[in-house]
């Protein structure tokens, strides 16, 4: 399983959508992400799928299916 | 592909004959007299030439300062009114006149209709697509529309709005509220309550709302929940198909589906993605579907919005900023976190773009043009059109209420007949067939110096042969490709787009080698490794010696010459890596071109002098 690297970001966009931003400026739309990943500006390595097969409501980026995920900088 | 288009289009010649020789008549404002807008600078003389010349009582519209600025007249038409061929007659032929900007017929509004809903006035959106006169004509009376998303909950402000039983695919049952917010704000820009002294308006407020249910409490969804959720949309009675949803990916199952409504006779509609990228999400993208692009309240694209192939019009979606959430899309629906409260909520994306085109959708079907080719045509062509649109934000341009129920008003006025052929030569026009945008990428190719670059190509390359004095050039093949490669590329090649297919092979193949280090980059600005004498140099030193390869090398060089002195001087548009300042980067392509062409003239005179070296020792 790929390893994602980014920031959590709630995007105001279709009523709001948390997001992993990668480094390329990309977005993920994070499905199954457990409560405590969901805090902005938290910096991680997320473990997890893209779902090629699943539609959003958002439509922000590709969806990542997150499996685990660990903080990369404890501060935030 | 090309086959597969032509069979589309022929069969939806015959369909619209058909459709326009039986489309019944309907709802179209009345009018009794004319306006007739004059030239600024025109004098009262020639007015009144005007008015003696037609047999018309032309006087100001109104003693309004606008009105005399602008030279607006009017001219009651007594019993000419009753023949609106004549009346047609009238109009074409003043608007041919030199002094006359435009006529046209001057509609009969009750001063057009402000609806008393309390937040109506921050409804920007609603003045952005010309909605009250709009209402004037039609509220989507008779009209199902399918808002497949995550459900619709009946909130207070849609206690008015007449819904039809729905479906739940997430949960499987026939209950398809919504848990999460998204779908009922989409709902309330098609049908809200309107003119209920309560909340906010909907565009096709008469219209009946079909919740289908495809995404879960979190906005999530399969592809498959959605498919059957279009199919159960075609199948129950719904006529516009809004999808305010979408994926990366293209697949079959969403293509059938949406080719299953369109053969149903539903216009179905879907939102092009918030990912500010050139490549539009599906089924946005799918073919019978019309994407929608967003816009802000200045009408420009709104930062989020993605464009390009597959954006067909677009709509306001909102552009928020911290100062301003009075910038989004403003309706009603539930508050995500207790679902059972609903609230007025400024959302923005392409999501709500996309409900303001379904509603316009279902007034045009309302006043009584259903085959969904004709309503997405006259959509398109009644759309405020954008200029210069290189890369395709906007598709035909704004979404325009008003111009879409007019337009709809005169296509059923007019003759069927004549009007078809007429609308056959516009409807190829206004879906592309005739235009460039259709064969290259939604404009964003410019057609002229394409063209102009491989023409200068062949300037070159009689330039040179005029300087080596009349002797033939070797390998005429060749070379033709290596100017085509250095000028232009294959750049119709762009333009096509593959259903399933990733675009960039085609996206390569299209482009010219100085275009090559940018194809991907969605920017006109070359990168100075390709846009140099780099790769000509190279391919001469490698193919000197070959008899045919030298010179598709030379032509290569030739090519570039072109590309490189017109990019540098009539169409630049930047180099990257070069910074702002257009002078380095005109005088680097500038440079380089001629050194193209210094390469392609010694290269040729190299070759052409071991030619006739050769020629010597054989013949001695």
């Amino acid at each position: 399983m790929e390893a994602y690297v980014g920031q959590i970001e709630f995007l105001d966009i279709e009523g709001g959508v948390w997001v992993l931003t990668v480094d390329s400026g990309r977005h993920y739309a994070l499905f199954r992400a457990p409560k405590e990943l969901l805090k902005e500006g938290l910096k991680v390595s997320i473990k997890g799928q893209v779902k090629p097969d699943m539609v959003t409501a958002a439509q922000v980026g590709p969806v990542l299916e997150v499996s685990s995920f660990t903080t990369t900088d404890p501060s935030p | 592909m090309s086959i597969k288009r032509w069979l589309g289009l022929w069969w939806a010649c015959l369909a619209a004959l058909a459709l326009t020789a039986c489309a019944p008549h309907s709802t179209s404002p009345s009018y009794d007299s004319i306006i007739v807008n004059f030239v600024d600078t025109v004098t009262p003389v020639q007015v009144s030439a005007m008015a003696e010349k037609y047999h018309l009582p032309l006087r100001l519209n109104s003693a309004s300062h606008y009105a005399q600025s602008e030279e607006l007249y009017q001219a009651p038409l007594g019993q000419v009114a009753t023949h609106s061929g004549k009346v047609r007659q009238l109009l074409k032929a003043l608007s041919q006149e030199a002094l006359v900007e435009y006529a046209e017929p001057n509609y009969l509004y009750s001063a057009a209709f402000v609806p008393n809903d309390r937040l109506y006035n921050q409804q920007w959106n609603m003045q952005a697509i010309q909605m009250p006169p709009a209402w004037d004509i039609t509220a989507g009376e008779g009209v199902t529309v399918a808002v497949i998303d995550t459900g619709v909950t009946q909130v207070s402000d849609l206690a008015e709005t007449e819904f039809v039983k729905g479906y739940d695919f997430v949960d499987d049952d026939e209950v398809a509220d919504d848990l999460q917010g998204h779908g009922t704000h989409v709902a309330g820009t098609i049908a809200q309550s309107t003119n209920n002294a309560f909340g906010v308006a909907g565009i096709a407020y008469r219209a009946k709302i079909m919740p289908v249910r495809v995404l879960d409490a979190n906005g999530f969804g399969s592809l498959a929940d959605v498919a059957e959720g279009i199919r159960y949309a075609a199948d129950h009675g719904a006529t516009v198909i809004n999808m305010s949803l979408g994926s990366r990916s293209p697949a079959q199952l969403m293509q059938e589906a949406v080719t299953y409504a369109h053969s149903k006779g539903v216009t179905v509609i879907a939102a092009a993605g918030n990912e500010n990228s050139g490549s539009v999400s599906y089924p946005g993208a799918c073919e019978h579907v019309i994407g929608v692009s967003a816009t802000g309240p200045d009408g420009s694209k709104a930062p989020y919005s993605n464009y390009g192939v597959g954006v067909d019009i677009s709509a306001p979606g909102g552009a928020k900023t911290q100062e301003h959430p009075e910038w989004g899309i403003l309706q009603q629906t539930i508050n995500r976190r207790n679902p059972d409260e609903a609230l007025f909520a400024y959302y923005q994306g392409t999501s709500m773009a996309t409900p303001h085109v379904a509603g316009v959708a279902a007034l045009i079907q309302s006043q009584g043009v259903t085959d969904p080719d004709q309503v997405e045509r006259i959509l398109k062509m009644s759309a405020t059109p954008v200029e210069n649109d290189k890369l395709n934000y906007f598709g035909s341009g704004r979404l325009n209420a008003h111009q879409a129920v007019l337009t709809t008003s005169q296509v059923q006025d007019d003759n069927p007949l004549l009007l078809w052929g007429k609308d056959f030569l516009r409807y190829l026009n206004d879906n592309g067939y005739l235009s460039p945008r259709f064969w290259l990428d939604g404009g964003a190719i410019a057609l002229v110096p394409k063209l102009l670059m491989v023409i200068g190509g062949y300037v070159v390359l009689i330039l040179i042969r005029w300087w080596l004095a009349p002797k033939r050039l070797g390998s005429p093949l060749p070379l033709a490709a290596g100017i085509v490669l250095g000028s232009s590329g294959l750049f119709v090649l762009q333009g096509l787009v593959v259903t399933g297919m990733p675009r960039w092979p085609l996206q390569l193949l299209g482009s010219s080698v100085p275009d090559m280090g940018s194809a991907f980059a969605q920017s006109a600005a070359l990168n100075p490794l390709f846009a140099s004498v780099l790769f000509p140099a190279l391919a001469i030193l490698l193919f000197l010696g070959h008899r045919h390869l030298r010179w598709a090398a030379i032509g290569l060089a030739m090519g570039m010459a072109s590309h490189l002195l017109l990019s540098g001087t009539l169409f630049y548009e930047g180099v990257v890596w070069f910074g702002s300042g257009a002078w380095f980067g005109r005088s680097f392509l500038l440079l380089n071109g001629l050194f193209c062409l210094g390469l392609a003239y010694t290269a040729t005179q190299a070759t052409l002098q071991s030619r006739s070296t050769s020629l010597a020792v054989s013949q001695s």
